[in-house]
């Protein structure tokens, strides 16, 4: 793949998620003796240091086209989310034959007790189980997460035959950055004209760009952005909503279509929300952090994101309280939002229960909010699209309240 | 059901007394929620904390009542309330697979504060509004979730304890420094709240008593390597736990397992068990003495439980009043829920030889994601190491998940298949 923008860049991301996003790096992967390929699961894994050493960084999970779980499901509880049975079915089906090491972060106990599973899987290749602190506003979670990325950075290091240098991880922030900024690009398009570039090609083109090298992927979302910006796009008479719910296990493109055609122009959604940093960015050497752990860990506590997470309790920045204020802002203003639209995966409980303080607060504003849930699996899309139909008929056909005399 | 004179029913009656330690803990717990319930209503400073990265030596020094939104749960689940609550949780949205544990204490709050209601209280435990909430990030990651949940049901402000989980034998000294800065940080807060600044010689003098209960506990849960075991560990073992966990560094803890010792010397000896058993997981609280009374149909007793360390693993840990910080971060980094996978089976498989276990038994808790990964792989783990193993499942507190028909059928199931491969006292006398 190499970073020069692609004829048809949605294509490109598109045939890049194939084969859970491993068929490329396979490729990659066999051009040379010493090439390693690390799968990262949601929501942010250190993928720049991957990078920096010169090894592949992919995605693991979020694949609408994975085989249905018959190995994990019989090892499993019943209350699990579809990521964690797929990336288990591919761990033991020998899908994950081609990875070196597997990064994962901490998001929920049930991929807390996946790292340890895949490591008995996997093993020797490693797992790397990487604390990220909750503790995001103390001073000392800081000097925490540095040295747990110092951890992961020597694991890696061992797997990549070399050691990390300042040059190498320059350009590779260099890249994370450039992605981030182009997803956000795009993101800043769609609020203006979602009818450019409809949610579920987001949804492939950043499924895409989460298996790709970041220069890769930031070339073709370039692409993409430019390309929307230039289009006309059809003009319908939709509500605006935002989407909130899906950021660790994406909802099938499938079911954002038929959110869309049902009358839910999607104008907002927190999708593979690591890919773009969270709206951070890496803080560069002239702030006087040299260290690439230090950088990163810089840019993951040094400040509330602009993009919080439900996964990372900031008091700084609450993401319950992220979304109720954007909707109560935007309503009736410029960038007008209509609804939220709480997407939940199924058996995901910080979702979940996100969705419960949302729906509560947006309701008591008189907010419109409909809640809907999903597995990546999905193949029905009816209830979801009834659903939104119902979302938007409230709306667009409300009584117009009378003026005064 | 097995036939014929072998039949478990007519091998071994169920024990005419009353579970060992109930009255002592039903005393006990009375006098802990009333303490609780008066200092909250004059107006004393009260704190949430979970027993997952349980600092409570802090607040016990500066003065706090201590209170734990868990044991309102459980106990509700043991009345029966949970149930109640747990539906109110669910009409507020609450996922129907989502932490029954959580459900059950957000359920009671909800329905406490509508007007005209009577509140659900699970077995006396007084529904207290916080001072302040500590939200540890101890191994359960629903902590977050629930807490948050908390701080918007009652306003109080909410500090987050962030442990990491124990990936390795030693801890990381980076991992001891990063709580021991947060405890510190922690104690300054709740000091302002409180209007009280920690006094060190205080702090190590209920560290001292930390100790003191948690060696007598320790000797409780080991006397149970002996054969008869003096009691049964799910049904009468797994209760007594919770003054280690709620009132540690106080005096009537010591005091309470110091008197369960007395009891336990007064005690009948009981007839000796046909099978040793492990249990590992979470008890279904709704029917924890059905449960046991299943087991004892079959001559079954559980002589350990891996529950009975969920607030802290003191076979080879102890508070220590000479570095009271430090030790109380160990503590935390040490929670059973916090434990590497890897690191809890080496535990179990090494309590079921110390306590010469015949069988396991896996409770499987079903809206519990903390356990619904990894369970598969014990099973195998405990096959290779020749344990014969029975899995069930049902849930912490929802008795709607626990189905009795059912359950007795595997355990029949399991200890007849047992009893046929002559599995009974053979590992025991090995």
């Amino acid at each position: 793949m190499s970073a020069r923008p692609a004829a048809d860049p949605l294509e490109r991301l598109r045939a890049a998620s194939a084969e859970r996003g491993l068929a490329a790096a396979r490729d990659w992967k066999r051009r040379a003796p010493d090439r390693r390929i690390v799968g990262c699961l949601p929501v942010w894994a250190p993928t720049v240091l991957v990078e920096a050493l010169g090894m592949r960084a992919v995605a693991l999970g979020g694949d609408e086209q994975a085989p249905e779980p018959v190995r994990a499901d019989g090892r499993l509880q019943s209350f699990v989310c579809a990521l964690v049975r797929d990336v288990l079915e591919a761990a033991l089906d020998g899908a994950y034959a081609d990875l070196d090491a597997v990064i994962v972060p901490s998001v929920c106990d049930a991929a807390r007790n996946l790292a340890a599973v895949l490591g008995r899987a996997l093993a020797p290749r490693p797992v790397i189980y990487l604390h990220l602190p909750q503790a995001t506003a103390s001073p000392h979670a800081r000097g925490y997460l540095e040295a747990e990325l110092r951890r992961a950075a020597a694991i890696l290091e061992g797997v990549a035959g070399r050691n990390l240098d300042g040059a190498g991880f320059e350009r590779a922030a260099r890249d994370a950055d450039r992605l981030a900024a182009a997803v956000r690009r795009l993101r800043a398009l769609r609020r203006e004209r979602p009818d450019a570039f409809p949610a579920s090609d987001l949804r492939v083109a950043l499924r895409g760009a989460a298996a790709l090298p970041a220069a890769d992927g930031a070339a073709l979302f370039e692409a993409l952005a430019g390309r929307s910006a230039r289009g006309a796009g059809s003009r319908r008479d939709r509500i605006r909503v935002r989407l909130a719910g899906a950021f660790c296990e994406p909802p099938p493109a499938g079911l954002l279509a038929a959110i869309e055609d049902a009358g839910c122009a999607i104008v907002d959604e927190d999708l593979f929300p690591g890919l773009a940093f969270f709206g951070t960015a890496i803080p560069g050497r002239e702030g006087g952090l040299r260290d690439p752990p230090a950088r990163l860990a810089d840019a993951l506590l040094g400040r509330a994101h602009p993009v919080p997470c439900t996964v990372r309790h900031d008091p700084r920045r609450d993401a319950v309280e992220d979304v109720v204020a954007a909707a109560r802002a935007a309503a009736g203003g410029p960038a007008r939002l209509d609804a939220i639209l709480l997407a939940s995966p199924k058996f995901c409980e910080p979702a979940g229960s996100d969705a419960v303080r949302i729906e509560r607060a947006l309701r008591a504003s008189g907010v419109p909010v409909a809640a809907l849930s999903y597995d990546e699996r999905l193949g029905a899309f009816e209830p979801a699209r009834s659903r939104a139909e119902a979302l938007a008929e409230s709306i667009l056909f409300a009584p117009v309240a009378e003026a005064g005399p | 059901m097995p036939e014929g004179s072998e039949t478990p029913a007519k091998q071994a009656a169920p024990a005419p007394d009353p579970p060992f330690g109930r009255a002592r803990l039903k005393a006990f717990l009375d006098g802990y929620h009333a303490h609780l319930a008066t200092r909250a209503a004059a107006g004393g400073p009260v704190v949430f904390l979970q027993f997952g990265g349980n600092v409570r030596e802090i607040f016990e020094a500066l003065g706090y009542a201590v209170s734990y939104p868990c044991i309102g749960s459980i106990l509700s689940g043991i009345d029966g309330t949970a149930a109640e609550a747990i539906r109110v949780a669910e009409d507020a949205g609450h996922a129907a697979t989502a932490c029954a544990l959580m459900k059950a204490d957000l359920g009671r709050r909800i329905a406490a504060s509508r007007p005209g209601r009577l509140p659900l209280i699970g077995t006396g435990a007084p529904i207290v509004r916080p001072s302040l909430l500590v939200c540890p990030h101890a191994g359960c990651s629903t902590y977050i979730k629930w807490y948050e949940a908390l701080g918007e049901l009652t306003l109080a402000p909410m500090v987050m304890l962030d442990v990491p989980p124990r990936r390795t034998d030693g801890i990381p000294e980076s991992d001891v420094r990063y709580v021991v800065d947060q405890l510190r940080d922690l104690a300054a807060v709740a000091g302002r709240l409180g209007g009280r600044r920690i006094d060190e010689r205080r702090l190590c003098a209920i560290v001292a008593r930390s100790r003191r209960a948690e060696d007598a506990w320790v000797r409780f849960l080991h006397r149970e390597t002996a054969r008869p075991a003096p009691y049964d560990a799910l049904a009468e073992g797994t209760p007594v736990m919770a003054p280690v966990f709620l009132a540690r560094g106080t005096r009537a803890c010591v005091d309470f397992y110091r008197g369960l010792r007395g009891d336990l010397a007064r005690r009948r000896p009981l007839p000796a068990e046909r099978f040793r058993v492990l249990f590992d997981g979470a008890p279904p609280w709704p029917a924890i003495d059905g449960l046991s009374a299943e087991f004892s149909r079959w001559g079954a007793r559980v002589v350990v439980s891996s529950y009975t360390r969920i607030g802290g693993v003191f076979d080879d840990f102890r508070h220590d009043p000479a570095d009271p910080w430090r030790s109380m971060a160990t503590h935390a980094l040490s929670g059973w829920n916090g434990l590497d996978l890897d690191l809890r089976r080496r535990w179990l498989l090494r309590w079921a030889r110390e306590y010469r276990c015949d069988a396991v038994v896996v409770h499987a808790v079903a809206s519990c994601k903390a356990t619904a990964v990894g369970q598969a792989d014990a099973l195998e783990q405990y096959r290779a190491a020749d344990l014969p193993v029975l899995l069930l499942q049902s849930d912490l507190v929802d008795a709607r998940y626990y189905h009795a028909a059912p359950m007795r059928s595997r355990i029949d199931a399991f200890f007849h298949s047992l009893r046929a491969r002559g599995g009974e006292a053979g590992r025991a006398a090995a």
